[in-house]
């Protein structure tokens, strides 16, 4: 192992320890950590500094790794709607689910980059975010519970984005971060105002009753 | 004509800008949002009457391009939303849309705005760029003036949107990752997704990763489209928006998403067309069958209407899946033309409808074309359209495209095609005409239903009835030029 695996370990934890507690908190918290450990990964790259890379450490540490969980710390917290808060239901079978999830990604990973280990790891790593963020959104737990299976999903493609050899033009960098800022502000919106209960059961039992 | 196209890109996001701007009092929001959108419309005819056939124009550092594909949207996505800023004026003067007149008009600006530049743009996650924010500023139009149920689809609709986006941008970083192996290894592979340069990538590098790509991008462009699997959010978005809200949605961002899926499809075909198709006419069969499945169990006419639309969907992938030459997929490509026109009529039908009866559910309705003539004739034109009747340019383009399906040898898909199309009719049959032509319980008293108040409507009809009998020669030529593109190089 050296420190790039020892930081996709890192990252793979802060997406599955979340699933194990109940408590918003710890979720948010989780969301935080795989921020901090994206601009960690960046910075074991080794780039050459230049304006783009201040840049996107900008966005990798202080937005991802300490707005997003403080925004939605402070909006979740005005809004105590969710108070049995999961991501995943706390049995054994959800979690067996989850390290297989896991197991699959790195088996991918592997199979995907034979002769590259290191991006075997990435890989590995990122296909575990994208599947457990996929396994906390068929959860319908709550805005809050999706908005965290959505964060995490984005924590995957933008480590699959950290493989290119090469930056992105420094305008669509900016984009892309200026989309993300927004996606957090937008999410943050509808905490608070959408209830913690399960949203398509709803939907579907006013769906044919042709009345608004 | 550059300058007109900096004015297409710019206009409507300065105006949404204001509108939106806190202590900034706007006169009569919906007239401006009128007369921005009538400006948007004549610049996008100018930039269409001015440019040189089968050649491309780029600016602002070569991230936009003026070329075929993205004159045709522009003008369409321009005119559907002019006929949405006439029928928002409508509906405000009529105290039958709610909410802050500021709010919906500055953020159906900033929602154009972003469509446009969606449509304009010459790099894919550019293109990406517009469209997420498109999606992020029209989701809380989605419960503009309604209740919870309208929140939950507006939710909904963000996160498959959201997802969806995210697929296809890992989709085009695998792509990337792909095309820098094939290249020379991490160092030499310049990472371009500028679509002009893509054009003459030759070398594919690692054919796991570009598969992989391949596949996500156009899972996620499908999802957005309202493609089966991810179709569910489609119908609820669709249902419980306000009408000028679903028209956005429906023919608006709809059209922005397939200029993203024309665009990677007329690139990546050129390297797999194979995979392409066979994702393509998975997704297309399972979506017509689904939607025709609920349309056959649908009470709710605007909620038939949108499964409809997936069932539109659906087709444009099947045709797009077959169109391996030039007239194959100028049926493509006049179906989707259609198909917005279409879809803008009815929805907004459906708007004047439930403002009229205070109801969506299909059962308690009852000869509307006698209480409301004008909302009904518009309305049966439009179910005519959507079904594929003559001389609507759906019929050319329905015929088009089957007829390729038995010359490309689809002959299983081809037979699957017709029979769901049968039963839609037969279902839409039974469920739309009573509905429309039925004794009226309370025939004998007329509701105020004002010509003026279809005007945009009644345009989309001749426009549609044009697309079918005679289509004039530029706009034909404009077709073709797209229809060059979708056949790869």
């Amino acid at each position: 192992m050296n420190d790039a695996s020892d930081l996709f370990v890192l990252y793979v934890a802060a997406v599955v320890v979340p699933l194990m507690f109940q408590s918003w908190r710890v979720a948010i918290l989780g969301l935080g950590a795989q921020g901090i450990l994206l601009g960690s990964i960046l910075a074991s790259h080794h780039h050459p500094w230049s304006g783009q890379l201040v840049f996107e450490y900008a966005y990798l540490f202080a937005i991802r790794g300490i707005v997003l969980p403080w925004y939605f710390f402070r909006r979740q917290r005005d809004h105590t709607g969710e108070s049995e808060f999961v991501l995943i239901r706390k049995n054994l079978f959800q979690w067996l689910i989850a390290a297989s999830l896991v197991l699959v990604s790195f088996m991918f990973g592997s199979r995907l980059s034979p002769n590259n280990p290191a991006e075997a790891w990435q890989v590995g790593t990122a296909a575990s975010a994208l599947l457990i963020g996929m396994l906390i959104l068929s959860h319908r737990s709550g805005p809050l519970g999706q908005i965290v299976g959505l964060f995490t999903i984005e924590g995957g493609i933008a480590l699959i984005e950290l493989l290119s050899p090469h930056a992105m033009p420094f305008p669509v960098a900016i984009g892309v971060s200026i989309v993300f800022v927004l996606l957090m502000l937008t999410c943050g919106l509808y905490l608070g105002q959408l209830p913690a209960d399960t949203l398509a059961t709803e939907l579907a039992a006013t769906e044919d009753k042709g009345v608004l | 004509m550059i300058a007109m196209a900096y004015v297409c890109a710019l206009l409507p996001l300065a105006g949404g800008l204001l509108l939106c701007a806190p202590k900034i009092r706007v006169w009569r929001a919906n007239v401006v949002m009128l007369i921005l959108a009538a400006i948007e419309s004549a610049c996008a005819g100018y930039i269409a009457w001015q440019r040189t056939p089968d050649a491309s124009v780029f600016f602002c550092d070569r991230y936009f391009v003026i070329d075929a594909t993205s004159v045709l949207f522009l003008s369409l996505i321009s005119l559907v939303f002019l006929g949405v800023s006439v029928y928002a004026l409508h509906r405000r003067s009529t105290g039958t849309l709610d909410g802050d007149p500021e709010l919906y008009a500055g953020r159906s600006l900033l929602f154009f705005a972003a469509s446009v530049l969606a449509v304009l743009s010459n790099h894919l996650v550019m293109m990406w760029i517009f469209l997420e924010l498109s999606a992020l500023a029209i989701a809380p139009l989605i419960f503009f003036g309604r209740g919870l149920d309208a929140k939950r689809a507006s939710w909904k609709y963000l996160m498959f949107s959201v997802v969806g986006l995210g697929f296809n941008f890992l989709g085009l970083m695998c792509v990337a990752r792909a095309i820098a192996g094939g290249a020379g290894a991490h160092s030499a592979g310049e990472l371009t997704f500028f679509i002009d340069e893509l054009w003459h990538v030759h070398s594919i590098g690692d054919s796991h990763w570009w598969r992989l790509g391949l596949a996500l991008m156009v899972f996620g462009v499908g999802t957005k489209l309202g493609l089966a699997p991810m179709y569910s959010w489609c119908p609820d978005a669709y249902d419980k928006a306000p009408p000028s809200v679903t028209v956005m949605l429906a023919a608006v961002q709809f059209n922005c998403v397939v200029v993203m899926l024309f665009r990677e499809v007329g690139l990546l075909r050129s390297f797999d067309s194979q995979l392409v198709s066979k994702e393509l006419i998975a997704m297309g069969v399972l979506s017509i069958g689904v939607a025709a499945l609920h349309i056959v169990k649908a009470r709710n006419y605007k909620r038939l209407i949108a499964y409809a639309s997936i069932n539109h969907a659906g087709s444009i992938a099947l045709g797009l899946a077959v169109a391996i030459n030039l007239n194959a997929a100028y049926g493509v490509v006049l179906y989707v033309v259609s198909n917005a026109f279409v879809k803008a009529v009815l929805f907004m039908s459906c708007g004047n409808i439930k403002a009229h009866f205070g109801t969506k559910q299909i059962s308690v309705l009852r000869g509307v074309i006698r209480v409301m003539p004008f909302s009904g004739w518009v309305f049966m034109l439009g179910v005519f359209a959507l079904l594929g009747f003559a001389p609507f340019g759906s019929f050319i383009a329905e015929v088009v495209m089957l007829s390729n399906m038995t010359e490309g040898g689809y002959l299983l898909v081809f037979f699957y095609v017709c029979v769901v199309l049968t039963i839609v009719l037969i279902a839409c049959g039974r469920l739309l005409f009573p509905m429309i032509w039925g004794d009226a319980s309370d025939e004998g008293i007329r509701h105020n239903d004002p010509f003026t108040s279809h005007l945009a409507s009644m345009f989309f009809i001749a426009v549609l009835l044009s697309l079918g009998i005679y289509t004039p020669a530029p706009v034909s030529h404009l077709l073709q030029e797209v229809a060059k593109t979708l056949v790869g190089h």
